[in-house]
């Protein structure tokens, strides 16, 4: 019988083995370990358990625990985190191997256990994917089986064994502590042998395998306290783990692009970030009805390399205006606020190179994980100087509220910094807008390098006729030529033979008429700046899958784009007589988007609604397990605690203080320090519900009983006498306070007839002797039943009936319970008796 | 000191046990504490939780939870289990020593949902006399699984290979259910002292023949019996043990005094047996024991069962040993039971009781005019004769025939042989 439990033991273990090397293995990618485990653990099952036919002894056991450990942490110096600790995994492997090919006993499965729990300690900090979390419900639910099997087998174990037990002596234990054998120190052999009988249920506990289906009732209750508890522990911490990569991300921008450089980011399908909408009045998912522009970089210089291809970077003068945290929505001019739809943006990036981050332009901050964004107001740039201190490629959490958006489409006229923000905000950044200095650096052009774009573009403003001779006109026409895709087209394919004589542009406007979008956002650009109208290239993402599920938008590589923003003055755009609020601005830069439409190409804007699971769970586990922090709990029960002026709670808020000194990052500088640490109406609070909890847990356990017979255990040994003796229980007190206690050797009618005995012969009470074995014999009667107890003439009014099937009972019990009061009432005075 | 504050805090853990039991009626006072394994993976929740709470590993918490949850569960399941728990100890009347016996144990669980699971009764059993042992033996019956509202049988077999009075208890009753974690247990505290009566042997054929010689000195007037077994013999004074069949009312209401049939004469014997439980100085029976003394007291037990079972022989026995214990006129069911008893837990002494042994008898030898003694040692009647208090009882003395039989000798073995055990 036992060894049928070793053996669906050993099998329990080999699934809990391959599962954990595969958890390990899950963000690595790669299923060496799972299999390598897999493998052995088959292997071992079948000739080791099963055939017997090889075990590893004990101590070569432990020499291939140091060979493996030593060959695992020989990888342990690998470049990045998740390295290391994937050397640490693969060194618990190796020990599961070992202990895989020995004889399976106790201390096998127990150490086995331990290395496989240690394993998924390891897989926790080694994964972020949703994976681990759906994978985490089949091991919790072997690894209960596994040890209500384990605890079957040590019963079963245990069954039988003769143990012989030792009972120590004061003197022994003293002669052990001074190492002192004494003279006599045979161990008496007791010549008794104990052997269980043999029963039929442990086969059968085997055979409907019954302990495999309590796992399933017990992993869920185990699943609902563990979501319960990781709910209720309070964090605090704003920032969150993030696993380390097994390589430098790929994702994100430089600031400064080549032309062929763009083309291998679109190649690539990596997920950038996730980015959701939500109204900010009623939180509800907002429609966007196109796919959105979400800025990253803006490129202002071009230069045209050696080769001639050109490269798009940065200003590269240092900027008149220093870096400013993102101002927070109160700072946003109420017109902005009122007109259209006021919009929160949440990005949730995963790992990046890079500290620019994303934004809908015009933009103010809502919140943000662990850093402090910042932004240039020339350009509205967001990125953040605490990302550029941090090499560890952390994901990234933040919202950015936007009133860009009118029935779900996104406008193309961006503000000036200075418009946008409230006036005082505005006099303390110090911008007023576009500079003259700023304004020549953006119409910048070589003429002598784009003769064929020039050319292009007078021959637009020439067809366009009245409509083109306006700068807006111009541009508007422009971008209708380039975007109708007629005299150029749309191409990811760059394998065609450039001419090197010509900048990568004029080849583009003149030879090869096919490129990616920033091919026709740079041709565009240049155009417009031949124009004196000043531009500039803005890079980002252009997502169009939107999950419907999780109502968010997976943003991937190959969503890149580029567009062209130029800039138009107040009286430019009032004369277009396209935009309402010129009025309101000084100037106002206008998005052109001059890339075709197309299958690859990101310019449509049409959105792809899919309901992708994978991805809609994988942002669930992101936000609700891998991203819960202290900002998290804020709408939970800690918030009102958090958030009260209350004395009480700044204690609350200290202690988080205290705690937070581990984490140097951290700082409170809104925190006010309290010497008050007791509150009079919190206390009075908790002692209240916690006296409301006690009664109605006292109310509801005592009388469940009543309430539910059927969930009341019956107690057959031991209940309690039934109610209709209280009388005589009443009667024993009285007889306890004289003196009289029932010895175990003592029935109740010897207690009672003693006490009678000293009532009548010491003290004289006749009476009271008398009634005293009535009372005796009318309880005997309830009791046990059966005969008369009182005499007719009873001399203290008893009842002769007395037994509870006489239709008087209650009554009788009524004259009962009166004649023991009289009874207490005639010994009142009596001293006490002493034995 | 050291051991009154153990006193103390074992007294005061029982104490409120008890105080728990007087408030609980019917709930048993539970405890749990970790296993092996419980305290391995608290290790690990200890260290994952330190971890997880100081760098916010989400993931690590989530773990932690896991396993918290499992010891939340694993303590409630446990002591679940055990609270309304009972348990009956069914045990035979009559125990012979180097015979197995069946000790049945029948829990029940009266919770109307839960069904417990894996209980686990540990026994203990430990001999208190005649020689107290430092060490009890115990052993563990497992029961895998008790329904709801229902009741199960669990035993083991149990040998004792000497005679004595032994305790059997408190059990303890524990479960590990279901993950191991923890072991819940209650003390069943009721201890039962059990009396293993000395092993039986065979009385040899030349057995008679020991008789026969205590015959010789016999009145040879004893008148036998007629042919037939059951006859009405004649009546004689009621003595402890007759049964109220046997009692002659009309000789009684005559007499003013209970008086007896006999039905049975035959070969009617009286005899007095003396037993002599003698130890040297230097011996220590509780490493060494003496086995000439058990193979006394087997044959005592023995012939004295044989002949009771007769009934018609008088016998009577003075044990002197570490106590002195005389039965006289065993001739029933009760009074030799009583023998029996004394016979489990007599232990021998460096100075028995002789001389109090053999006043005590002399209404019997003055009838039977011989006395038997079995020791272990060579005859030491001498200095007793003279040791005898009273005229008549030394003239007694020295008409009575006394055959002394040494066991260490080897005098015993053509009339008796012990059971192979």
């Amino acid at each position: 019988m036992i060894d049928k439990f070793r053996w669906y033991l050993a099998i329990h273990f080999a699934i809990l083995g391959i599962m954990a090397a595969f958890l390990v293995s899950i963000e690595e990618g790669t299923l060496r370990l799972p299999m390598l485990v897999g493998v052995v653990a088959i292997t071992s099952l079948i000739f080791t358990d099963r055939l017997e036919w090889f075990q590893l002894h004990r101590y070569l056991g432990y020499v291939g625990m140091i060979l493996g450990a030593g060959l695992a942490l020989s990888n342990f110096f690998a470049p990045t985190d998740s390295g290391r600790l994937y050397s640490i995994a693969t060194m618990l492997a190796y020990a599961e191997i070992v202990l895989y090919l020995q004889k399976k006993t106790q201390r096998i499965f127990e150490q086995l256990g331990v290395f496989i729990l240690l394993e998924l300690v390891v897989a926790a900090l080694l994964t972020e994917k949703v994976l681990f979390g759906i994978l985490l419900i089949p091991v919790l639910a072997v690894s209960l089986s596994t040890m209500i099997l384990f605890t079957h087998y040590i019963a079963l174990a245990t069954e039988g064994k003769n143990s012989v037990k030792e009972r120590l002596t004061l003197e022994q234990l003293w002669n052990i502590f001074l190492n002192r054998v004494p003279a006599n120190n045979a161990k008496q052999a007791v010549p008794i042998a104990l052997k269980p009988t043999p029963r039929q249920d442990w086969s059968m506990r085997l055979q409907h395998t019954a302990w495999v289906l309590q796992a399933a009732p017990l992993a869920i209750s185990v699943l609902g306290f563990a979501l319960l508890f990781f709910y209720l522990l309070p964090r605090t911490n704003l920032d969150t783990y993030s696993v380390p990569s097994f390589s430098s991300p790929v994702v994100g921008f430089t600031e400064q692009m080549k032309l062929n450089q763009f083309g291998e980011v679109l190649r690539s399908d990596q997920l950038v970030m996730r980015v959701s909408f939500r109204n900010s009045k009623t939180n509800e998912p907002y429609e966007v009805q196109q796919a959105p522009y979400l800025r990253a970089v803006v490129l202002e210089d071009y230069t045209a390399d050696v080769e001639g291809s050109g490269v798009w970077q940065q200003r590269r003068e240092v900027s008149s205006v220093p870096l400013r945290d993102l101002p927070a929505e109160r700072f946003v001019a109420p017109r902005y606020r009122q007109t259209g739809d006021w919009v929160n943006v949440r990005f949730a990036l995963e790992k990046t190179q890079s500290s620019s981050l994303f934004c809908v332009a015009p933009t103010c901050v809502i919140s943000a994980q662990g850093f402090r964004p910042h932004f240039i107001p020339e350009d509205w740039r967001i990125h953040s100087q605490d990302l550029v201190m941090d090499t560890t490629y952390k994901k990234i959490n933040y919202t950015i509220g936007t009133g860009q958006f009118r029935n779900g489409l996104e406008h193309s006229i961006i503000p000036e910094a200075s418009d946008y923000f409230s006036n005082e905000f505005s006099e303390a950044i110090h911008y007023n807008g576009l500079t003259s200095t700023r304004r020549v650096a953006l119409t910048r052009i070589e003429p002598k390098r784009f003769p064929g774009l020039i050319a292009l573009g007078d021959r637009i403003k020439a067809e366009a006729g009245n409509d083109g001779q306006t700068p807006i006109g111009f541009a508007l026409g422009a971008e209708s030529y380039f975007s109708s895709g007629i005299d150029y087209q749309y191409t990811l394919d760059l394998t065609q033979q450039r001419d090197r004589k010509l900048d990568a542009i004029e080849d583009f406007i003149v030879n090869h008429k096919k490129g990616h979008c920033q091919y026709f956002a740079s041709a565009m650009a240049m155009m417009l700046r031949s124009q004196k109208i000043p531009t500039r290239i803005v890079i980002g993402y252009r997502p169009n899958e939107y999950n419907e599920l999780g109502k968010f938008f997976t943003v991937r590589q190959n969503d890149a784009h580029s567009w062209v923003e130029a800039y138009f003055t107040k009286e430019e755009l009032r004369e277009s007589k396209l935009f309402a609020e010129q009025d309101t601005m000084t100037g106002g830069w206008l998005r052109f988007d001059p890339t075709p439409p197309g299958e690859e190409s990101n310019s449509g804007g049409i959105l792809r609604r899919r309901n992708a699971a994978p991805d809609f769970f994988q942002e669930f586990w992101n936000r609700n397990i891998l991203e819960m922090n202290q900002s998290s709990q804020s709408g939970s029960i800690y918030d009102a605690i958090s958030k009260s002026n209350n004395p009480y709670a700044s204690s609350i808020r200290a202690l988080q203080r205290w705690l937070n000194r581990f984490d140097e990052s951290q700082s409170d500088e809104e925190s006010e320090i309290s010497t008050e640490w007791f509150s009079i109406p919190i206390a009075a609070w908790f002692i209240g519900l916690g006296s409301v909890i006690s009664i109605v847990w006292w109310f509801a356990y005592r009388q469940i009983g009543k309430l539910a017979p059927m969930l009341r255990p019956k107690r057959y040994y031991t209940e309690r006498l039934p109610a209709t003796v209280k009388f005589f229980e009443r009667c024993l007190r009285v007889l306890a306070k004289l003196g009289f206690r029932r010895a175990e050797y003592q029935t109740p009618k010897e207690l009672t007839m003693q006490a009678a005995t000293w009532l009548s012969d010491k003290h004289r009470q006749t009476q009271a002797a008398s009634t005293l074995n009535e009372l005796t014999d009318a309880y005997y009667q309830i009791r046990f039943g059966n005969g008369e107890t009182a005499k007719s003439d009873s001399s203290v009014g008893l009842p002769v009936d007395c037994s509870s099937n006489s239709k008087s009972f209650a009554s009788n019990l009524n004259s009962l319970d009166s004649a023991v009061e009289r009874f207490q009432k005639s010994i009142k005075d009596l001293p006490k008796h002493r034995t | 000191m050291a051991s009154d504050f153990l006193r103390t805090k074992v007294f005061a853990k029982a104490e409120r046990d008890s105080r728990y039991v007087q408030r609980n009626p019917g709930m048993n006072p539970t405890h749990t504490r970790f296993t092996r394994e419980g305290w391995h993976l608290m290790f690990i929740l200890v260290f994952v939780l330190i971890g997880a709470v100081l760098r916010n590993v989400n993931l690590l918490v989530l773990l932690a939870s896991l396993i918290a949850g499992m010891f939340v569960i694993q303590w409630r399941i446990c002591r679940r289990s055990l609270l309304h728990l009972s348990l009956i100890r069914k045990f035979p009347a009559n125990i012979q020593a180097g015979r197995a016996f069946e000790v049945r144990l029948q829990i029940e669980n009266p919770s109307q949902l839960l069904p417990t699971w894996l209980i686990c009764a540990e026994e203990r059993l430990e001999r208190l006399e005649p020689y107290p042992t430092q060490n009890a033996v115990g052993t563990t019956v497992v029961v895998p699984w008790i329904p709801a509202n229902s009741k199960t049988d669990a035993g083991y077999e149990c040998s004792l290979l000497y005679r004595g009075r032994y305790r059997m208890g408190p059990l303890r009753v524990s479960t590990a259910f279901p993950f191991g974690l923890m072991r819940g247990w209650f003390l069943q505290n009721f201890t039962v002292e059990i009396l293993v009566r000395p092993k039986r042997g065979q009385l040899l054929g030349r057995w008679q023949s020991l008789i026969q010689l205590e015959r010789q000195g016999l009145a040879k007037t004893a008148s036998r019996a007629g042919v037939n077994e059951g006859e009405f013999y004649g009546l004689r004074a009621w003595q402890h043990g007759d049964s109220r069949r046997w009692i002659h009312w009309r000789t009684t209401a005559r007499l003013n005094e209970l008086a007896v049939r006999q039905f049975e004469q035959q070969q009617k014997m009286t005899l007095a047996i003396v037993v002599d439980l003698w130890s040297a100085p230097d011996s220590n029976p509780l490493i060494n024991p003496d086995p000439n003394i058990e193979k006394i007291i087997s044959f005592i037990a023995t012939f004295v069962e044989s002949m009771c079972r007769h009934g018609n022989h008088q016998i009577s026995v003075a044990l002197a040993g570490s106590q002195l214990r005389v039965s006289t006129r065993i001739q029933n069911r009760s009074v030799l039971e009583s023998v029996l008893d004394d016979l489990a837990i007599i232990a021998p002494s460096e100075k028995p009781d002789l001389l109090g042994a053999i006043e005590q008898l002399f209404p019997i030898m003055a009838d039977s005019r011989s006395l038997l003694v079995i020791s272990n040692r060579p005859a030491v009647l001498d200095p007793l004769r003279t040791s005898i208090k009273g005229e008549t009882q030394r003239t007694l003395m020295d008409k009575v025939q006394v055959r002394w039989i040494n066991v260490s000798k080897g005098e015993l073995d053509p009339f008796f042989k012990m059971e192979d055990s």
